[in-house]
């Protein structure tokens, strides 16, 4: 349970967050088998945490009209996991998947 | 000497190689042996061997290899320090948990960040779970009720606190606040003990 309310600022700042979390995960991919054994669970062990930052911004996507500036960048996460989430699962990323796709694995 | 006896190491080589001894010293710890022997659903640790386990993770360190920094705050002052691109594991977590998801208050030291993730192991509500990731370290992930003190949390806390504990390194290697186990993610054969 999230402790406090999630504010339009707090999907922007998330929103940018994560974004840049993908593409930083994207741009160690080549060098991933290069890295230190205790750097690549740092990353992967840590990673989790943004499957709840991602949450939260599902649930204030569905309950609030998001701003044309956040369309954007919504469309753009969205759009970054689902092109690259075999990517980071193959680095050993824990990936969860996008609420439909949650929804369709259920189903 | 003869030349096809010099063989060169540089610092990177070195470090693998200690960190390699380190590992093979560690995962002869009794209590990682333990930890290792859940992953057979046929055995049940008895109440002494739990608590051996428990004991030895309660001592356990944070993990002392330098890691990459969060990407957004590299360069921003936490704690009297300017962020370089690497800092020590426990600085690179602890400053992501209080610059980025502010779910710890701005001067939550590193020991009280530990001591907050050592504290779960004595929670009555402590859930363990043993899993293998994909390259197949062996973790026993820590899930309890969030029961640091209100001052010390920051504005985006939530209910739940999670701590991983690495069999191979002897460490923790990471620790955060989750508002339900959905976000956690755990393989599929992950066992719940």
């Amino acid at each position: 349970m999230r402790m406090n309310e999630y504010t339009s600022k707090d999907f922007d700042n998330f929103a940018e967050i994560l974004i840049g979390r993908w593409e930083f995960a994207l741009e160690l991919e080549p060098r991933w088998d290069s890295l230190d054994d205790e750097e690549r669970i740092a990353h992967t062990e840590d990673w989790p945490v943004n499957n709840g930052i991602l949450m939260d911004l599902e649930d204030y996507a569905d309950s609030h009209e998001l701003t044309e500036g956040q369309q954007v960048q919504w469309s753009k996460l969205k759009d970054i996991m689902a092109k690259h989430r075999k990517t980071l699962e193959e680095m050993g990323y824990r990936v969860l998947p996008l609420k439909e796709e949650r929804g369709r694995a259920v189903a | 000497m003869p030349e096809a006896c010099v063989i060169y190491w540089g610092p990177k080589e070195a470090e693998r190689w200690i960190a390699k001894a380190v590992k093979a010293e560690r995962m002869m710890d009794e209590p990682n042996k333990l930890i290792r022997a859940q992953l057979d659903s046929r055995r049940t640790l008895t109440p002494e061997e739990m608590q051996r386990v428990l004991d030895h993770m309660a001592k356990a360190p944070f993990s002392l290899r330098s890691v990459s920094v969060d990407r957004s705050i590299r360069g921003r002052v936490f704690q009297s320090r300017i962020l370089g691109d690497k800092e020590p594991s426990i600085i690179a977590h602890l400053a992501k948990r209080v610059l980025v998801e502010q779910d710890w208050a701005d001067d939550v030291t590193p020991v009280e960040y530990l001591d907050h993730l050592r504290s779960v192991i004595d929670d009555p509500a402590l859930r363990k779970a043993v899993y293998l990731s994909k390259d197949k370290r062996l973790f026993v992930g820590l899930l309890a009720p969030n029961r640091i003190p209100e001052a010390r949390l920051g504005k985006n806390h939530s209910a739940l606190l999670w701590v991983v504990y690495s069999a191979d390194y002897g460490t923790i290697v990471t620790g955060y606040q989750v508002r339900g186990i959905e976000e956690i993610t755990l393989p599929k054969d992950a066992r719940w003990l």
